[in-house]
Formats: C-alpha cells, sequence, structure tokens
C-alpha cells in the first residue's frame, strides 16, 4: 500500500495532473469498492494526459496496486478457508475425545452422522458412555448363544483377545495398543456388520456403529 | 517289461507325491478365513464343499463371515484352484477326496469320513477342554499343522502330550 500512496502524491504534485487530482480517487480502494465498473473509463482519460515517464511509472504502480490487491482478497479466501477448517475439526476433536480418525474413517463418521439424523431428528452426536454399554452387554447372540463383544475381545480392549467358539486369538481392538484398528473404512464396516449379527442377531444401527466406533477409539 | 513299467509309475509317485497338504499361499485368505479360525487349507475339502459353504457365508456356522463381493470371488477362485480333488498329489488331500462319497458334499473338514475315522480314538476330555474346545482347532495339538503336515509325529495333545495309535 504504501507504494500506492506514494504513487497518489506524486501524481497530485505532477502540475498537468493536478488539475485533475478529484479523479485520481478512482485509484484508491474506496472508489474501487463502490464503483467497479468506471475505474477503467475515468483511469484511460487520466492516463493519456500523462507525460511518457509519468505513464511508465503510473503502469508499474497499476501493476503492483492490483498485485497487492489480488493477494490481499487471496489472502481473505484462504483466511475463511483455514477458519471453517479449524472450526470443523475442533468439533470433531470435540466429539472425538480421542485419537483422531483419519481421513477415511472421518468419512464414514461422518455419513454414520447423516444416517443417524434420518433415524432420529434429535440425535447430536455419538457418545462413548452408550458405544460401552453396547459393547459390555449380554445378548442372545446368532448361534443362540449368550454373548458380548467381550467375549472374545476382552473388557481390556488392550489385550489379545481369543474367539469364544474356535479359540482363535484375536489381535488387540484398542487402536492405541494395535494400529492397525479402525483405519479400513472396508474392514470396519465388515466387522461391525458381522459383529452385530454375532452378538444382537441383527445389524446395528447408524447411531449404536458411531457410539461403538467412539467407545473403542476412546480405548 | 511288466515289473519295469510298475518299478516306473512306483518311483514316480514317490517322486511327485507329497505328504500332508498344500500350506496356505494367499494372504487374503490367510487374512479372511483365519481372523476367526485356524486358516484351514483348501486341499481339506473338495472343490463341491467350498463351493456350497461359500455360498452362504452369511450364515458361516452360525457366525456372519459375509465378505464384500470383490473379496468373496477371489477366495472362491483360490479355493477351487487349491480344492483337495485339484491337489491329489498330496496325501492328505487325496485321502480326503477319497473318502467322501460322490452323493455327500460335506461342508464341515471334521464331517469327512476320513477325518472321523483319524479322530475317533480320541477321548472327549481332550477334545472339550478350554485349550482345544473343538475338534477344528487343528493346531491345537498338530504342531505343525500351518504347514500343513498333519502326521501323527507332530501331534501333541495340550494337558496329554504326545499321541500314539
Amino acid at each position: 500500500m504504501p507504494e500506492l500512496i506514494k504513487m497518489i502524491i506524486f501524481m497530485t504534485m505532477n502540475e498537468k495532473v493536478s488539475s485533475m487530482s478529484n479523479r485520481l480517487f478512482i485509484l484508491s480502494p474506496l472508489y474501487y469498492k463502490n464503483n467497479y465498473l468506471p475505474l477503467y473509463l475515468d483511469f484511460a482519460i487520466l492516463y493519456f494526459n500523462l507525460n511518457e515517464k509519468c505513464k511508465e511509472f503510473v503502469k508499474r504502480c497499476i501493476i503492483l496496486f492490483y498485485k497487492i490487491l489480488l493477494n490481499f482478497q487471496y489472502r481473505n479466501l484462504k483466511e475463511v478457508k483455514m477458519k471453517r477448517i479449524i472450526l470443523m475439526s475442533s468439533l470433531l476433536f470435540l466429539s472425538a475425545n480421542a485419537v483422531e480418525f483419519n481421513a477415511d474413517m472421518k468419512n464414514y463418521i461422518q455419513s454414520l452422522k447423516v444416517e443417524a439424523v434420518k433415524e432420529n431428528p434429535n440425535f447430536k452426536d455419538f457418545s462413548i458412555k452408550n458405544g460401552e454399554q453396547i459393547f459390555t452387554s449380554s445378548h442372545i447372540g446368532k448361534k443362540g448363544v449368550k454373548i458380548s463383544c467381550t467375549s472374545c475381545h476382552n473388557t481390556d480392549l488392550s489385550t489379545v483377545g481369543k474367539n469364544h467358539f474356535t479359540n482363535k486369538e484375536i489381535d488387540p481392538l484398542s487402536p492405541n495398543t494395535n494400529s492397525k484398528r479402525l483405519v479400513d473404512v472396508k474392514d470396519v464396516k465388515k466387522w461391525l456388520k458381522r459383529n452385530f449379527n454375532d452378538v444382537y442377531n441383527r445389524v446395528g444401527t447408524a447411531q449404536e456403529k458411531g457410539d461403538v466406533l467412539y467407545y473403542i477409539n476412546s480405548k | 517289461m511288466k515289473k519295469l513299467i510298475l518299478a516306473a509309475i512306483s518311483t514316480a509317485t514317490i517322486l511327485f507325491a507329497q505328504s500332508g497338504v498344500k500350506p496356505v499361499d494367499n494372504k487374503l485368505y490367510t487374512k479372511e478365513c483365519g481372523s476367526c479360525h485356524f486358516d484351514f487349507q483348501p486341499g481339506l475339502l473338495p472343490e463341491k464343499s467350498w463351493l456350497k459353504m461359500m455360498s452362504n457365508l452369511e450364515n458361516h456356522f452360525g457366525t456372519d463371515a459375509s465378505l464384500a463381493k470383490e473379496e468373496h470371488d477371489t477366495l472362491v477362485g483360490y479355493l477351487r484352484i487349491n480344492s483337495s480333488d485339484k491337489a491329489m498329489e498330496y496325501k492328505r488331500s487325496r485321502k480326503m477326496t477319497q473318502s467322501i462319497s460322490v452323493y455327500d458334499t460335506p461342508i464341515k473338514i471334521t464331517e469327512v469320513p476320513y477325518f472321523i475315522k483319524k479322530h475317533s480314538e480320541i477321548p472327549k476330555r481332550m477334545i472339550t477342554q478350554n485349550e482345544v474346545k473343538t475338534l477344528s482347532n487343528c493346531a491345537a495339538c498338530h504342531t505343525t499343522a500351518q504347514k500343513g503336515i498333519y502326521s501323527e509325529r507332530a501331534i501333541k495333545i495340550p494337558n496329554y502330550g504326545r499321541w500314539d495309535d
């Protein structure tokens, strides 16, 4: 901006231009803001009344002016975007309250939220507490036997589990202990479908899936 | 001349025949099937059995083992190529295949006549104990099950020890 001021001062000092000093206003940002279109016309008249040296200088100044202006606008745009991103991620942080999900998982959680709102218009957010209830409570499962998620995954999710029926060892479910957990959306979807069927003998609702994912992620 | 042919055949069978079953050599198979149970070698059941089983993964012995179509198709392909009737050069695959009647399609390895015969003498308490739980838990006693070797020498039953007929 100082370049612009300098230019204006220079121009007003010039005899030829001083007579048209009122027109210099067109170069001020205020004018730019209020009357966008006449700018070019007025400027053209001003420009052709200048001598060669002046023309050259004005040209350079104008380019600089626009550069600054564009840069300013661009920065503004970026700031708005950044603010939005910060707001969104802080919201996510607040709700997740644990290890951050990766981008794919965030998208999946978001889609679950959309679904949850469809199921229940009063839906606000998933809850770790409800997730714990879902995870630790026992139900008559697909096999007709009373089991819970903890039958195979243990109550301490950082420990190695054991399949209740086949004795096969299961790697820890806690993402803090096992970095492979809650990373691959396809895998997560697969297991949510399977295990809700196994323990609840039905598929889980979006609310339940989200709750249980929040719970596992908090471990 | 007859003797010569016989000798040639016998040496050929000795040279090409393999003991046990072909070990699992597919990462997807180990990941998808082996996360819930021992990853049984495809050479333990004939193709017809695998196809029947894979057609109903939503209810896989009382458990939901459903897969995405892509993975499902890949695994069916793998099972078909490596099923017991396609791996007759392996001793166990051959015996399993030959013991199954053309009218039967067992979907449990533990229901194959050869398997039943081989495990008939084991007392129930050795199977139901916590360390084993079920006969389908191969690796609990067969220490080299992962390699596809089910020989008697490699058997070690938990809380009992080696097994001799």
